[in-house]
């Protein structure tokens, strides 16, 4: 295995809108889908790959990520402090719809730790949150009647303490 | 630049939400019962709970962890997260046929607690407080609150489970503390039947003295032998299904206290040989003792129940405390319980149900 080096080999990832990202080929290996279609390539894989369920602003922030997570690490000294802090802005950079497409695209591309920060950074976002604003943000239907929902809010009357403004 | 991703809302698949539900606490997942019926059956599934355990289990803090307490004024348990500031409890809703008994608490695991009815004929209860269900497990031995036998006669219980075979077990033992050598019985949720556990080898005259503590497959009891003053900790592995005794790490001093730190049994040891008295706090960790750097104020009277950031919650008299490491209490709460009579416990809450019996068809379900 190689380390980052200049003549670290490149390759070409193309986003839905066509907008074409260079990568060095230590960052792909950690998107599992681009890594098992060049795997699966018979021949050095030299034009673009295409990318039809990724949008530009995703994978530019994929890339970001995996960018930085990959200097953090080659910096034992300081990567956890300088991870942690730049994780939080990372989370807090995004709306809840650019949250929701970036975990799409994170699954479409198998970034597995980028994926597991996602969830972990929706779950912070509706701990403390009502039943109505966890509808609202996953773009979910209520399926009860009115009692239905009466009767297990009641026999769980605990669980609805302390739930923050939405 | 053209996005056409905004023109719309994004809709998560199930399979990604709930990627995201395992990060959630249990309180929120019971709320969120009410989110949609699809919601509901897979907060429900047992794979799904099995997994969100395991995934809250294995993070530095258990979100999960609570104090849970008997009231002594109403018939109902209530709840208080320790890790949080301590600003205020909840109840949860005790099972129909114990409200109106004297109940103790006699240990707890993976989310259940296991409850003592003092009155004749009521079995020992299992019961999760969270999803509210339970079970009821007759005793080994004759009724503990029959007439025959008399107050001089301890019984002490413990829960646990054993990973290899998926079970939860119940232990029990009894003895009066000098003219009895005391028994011990284990039960299996799994095969539903008690079996007797070897105890030759231990004290003749031991009586455990706290709520068990179960941490690593291993049940804990603080104990007294022959009739002194004198500590023991007996310890039932699950696994083995066998009795010992673990010595102490260090002999003298007392105000002895086991407790859980970070998933490790753990010791608070009063030590009144320097000049002023403090908490030393020492942790099992592969079989050996090792003491923790941290240093405790002693505050007169505090009965220490967990450390979190750095701060000791305990209790004195009816009013749960939280002291900083100066010493100096920064957070109190009254509450209706005094820690004694084996009233409350430390608990993990869990969405858990039991492993299913051997042909029990079945099972009583508290609201």
């Amino acid at each position: 295995m190689s380390g980052i080096s200049d003549t670290e080999r490149m390759i070409t990832l193309k986003t839905v809108e066509g907008t074409l990202f260079d990568v060095k080929s230590s960052i792909a290996k950690d998107i599992k889908t681009v890594q098992a279609f060049i795997d699966d390539s018979d021949d050095d894989v030299t034009s673009p790959i295409p990318l039809p369920n990724v949008f530009t602003r995703e994978l530019s922030r994929i890339l970001d990520y995996l960018n930085n997570h990959h200097r953090f690490r080659s910096d034992i000294e300081k990567a956890d402090e300088e991870m942690a802090r730049y994780d939080a802005e990372f989370a807090k950079s995004m709306s809840h719809e650019e949250l929701k497409a970036l975990i799409l695209a994170a699954n479409y591309l198998n970034v597995k730790d980028l994926l597991e920060f996602l969830n972990q950074t929706v779950a912070d976002v509706i701990q403390n949150k009502s039943v109505e604003f966890v509808r609202n943000f996953f773009g979910i239907e209520n399926d009860y009647t009115p009692e239905e929902e009466e009767k297990l809010r009641n026999e769980n009357e605990w669980a609805f303490n302390g739930v923050e403004q939405d | 630049m053209k996005h056409e991703a905004e023109a719309e809302a994004k809709v998560l698949p199930l399979e990604l939400v709930e990627k995201i539900l395992l990060w959630l606490p249990v309180k929120s997942l019971i709320r969120f019962r009410c989110v949609s019926k699809k919601w509901l059956s897979l907060i429900s599934d047992s794979r799904f709970v099995k997994l969100h355990y395991d995934t809250a289990d294995a993070a530095p803090t258990n979100k999960n962890t609570r104090l849970l307490y008997l009231s002594s004024e109403v018939p109902e348990a209530r709840c208080v997260d320790l890790e949080a500031p301590i600003c205020g409890d909840y109840a949860l809703q005790l099972p129909l046929c114990c409200r109106h008994f004297s109940l103790s608490i006699l240990g707890s695991s993976r989310g259940f607690i296991l409850l003592r009815i003092h009155v004749y004929g009521a079995p020992l209860l299992l019961w999760n407080p969270v999803t509210g269900s339970y079970r009821s497990v007759p005793y080994p031995v004759v009724d503990p609150d029959a007439s025959c036998w008399t107050d001089s006669i301890n019984l002490w219980g413990g829960l646990g489970y054993d990973e290899s075979s998926d079970d939860y077990l119940i232990v029990v033992g009894w003895g009066d503390g000098h003219e009895w050598r005391p028994q011990w019985e284990y039960f299996s949720v799994r095969t539903n039947s008690w079996k007797k556990i070897e105890c030759g080898h231990l004290p003749p005259h031991l009586v455990t003295i706290e709520s068990a503590l179960f941490c690593n497959g291993v049940l804990y009891w603080l104990a007294v032998k022959d009739m002194e003053v004198n500590f023991v900790i007996v310890a039932f592995d699950l696994a083995g299904k066998h009795l010992s005794l673990v010595s102490f790490p260090t002999s003298g001093g007392s105000g002895r206290l086991l407790n859980l730190f970070a998933g490790c049994l753990g010791l608070y040891y009063l030590n009144f040989t320097e000049d002023h008295q403090k908490f030393e706090i020492w942790v099992m960790k592969e079989l050996s003792w090792t003491k923790l750097n941290v240093v405790l104020p002693y505050a007169h009277g505090i009965h220490p129940l967990c450390l979190t950031k750095g701060e000791l919650v305990g209790i004195k008299n009816n009013e749960l405390i939280k002291v900083s490491d100066k010493g100096v209490s920064v957070e109190s709460l009254r509450i209706s319980c005094r820690d004694n009579d084996l009233k409350m416990v430390m608990f993990t809450q869990s969405l858990l149900s039991l492993p299913d019996e051997f042909g029990c068809t079945g099972e009583e379900q508290g609201k």
